[in-house]
């Protein structure tokens, strides 16, 4: 594969970003290679209903 | 030969744990995070809970697929500059990586788990356990 990139003039005013979750990526600049990944796990797969299982050592 | 990145202004108010706000240039960032986010109904925590090798989700390997296919890239710079005015980023979580400049090799990994734990009417209370 061939690729070809040509990069004129580029000006950017302003840039406004409410907010970046985990894992993500805001670049100004080159970079060849970008590898970003997240897990998330959430309820209902994890909701415990339930008094809290200690072990009755106060602390 | 990369670009020269230009920023006039730069507004952050926070940067959570492994997260990168990286001026200049830079070879690899590699930043990880784990978490396990608790929410109780009654606020009971002991020391002896949730660690991580309880959960498989923080020791599965992650896959990942190969960006290294060949192939013959040709970029030109007719304008050596990236000019950008101002950024506004409020809140950064996390794994994330804010880069003013140029990098060769970007590689975030974020694995997060979330419990609720509910106390229901009928369930005893933790004094009558």
């Amino acid at each position: 594969m061939k690729f070809t990139v040509i990069n004129h003039e580029i000006t950017v005013g302003k840039v406004k970003i409410d907010g970046m979750e985990i894992s993500s990526n805001l670049m100004i600049g080159d970079v060849p290679k970008i590898t970003l990944t997240s897990w998330f796990e959430t309820p209902p797969e994890n909701r415990i209903v339930g008094v809290t299982p200690g072990e009755r050592t106060t602390e | 030969m990369e670009r020269t990145s230009k920023v006039d202004q730069i507004q952050i108010i926070s940067l959570d744990n492994t997260s990168i706000l990286e001026i200049g240039d830079s070879e690899c960032l590699n930043p990880k995070t784990k978490a396990i986010s608790v929410q109780r109904e009654q606020a009971v925590f002991w020391a002896h809970e949730f660690n991580y090798d309880d959960y498989p989700m923080f020791s599965r390997a992650i896959p990942v697929w190969s960006a290294d296919e060949v192939m013959v890239r040709e970029t030109y710079h007719i304008n050596p500059m990236i000019q950008v005015g101002e950024v506004e980023v409020p809140f950064v979580a996390s794994s994330s990586i804010i880069h003013v400049g140029s990098s060769l090799d970007l590689h975030a990994e974020a694995r997060v788990k979330t419990i609720r734990h509910l106390l229901r009417k009928g369930n005893l209370t933790e004094e009558e356990v």
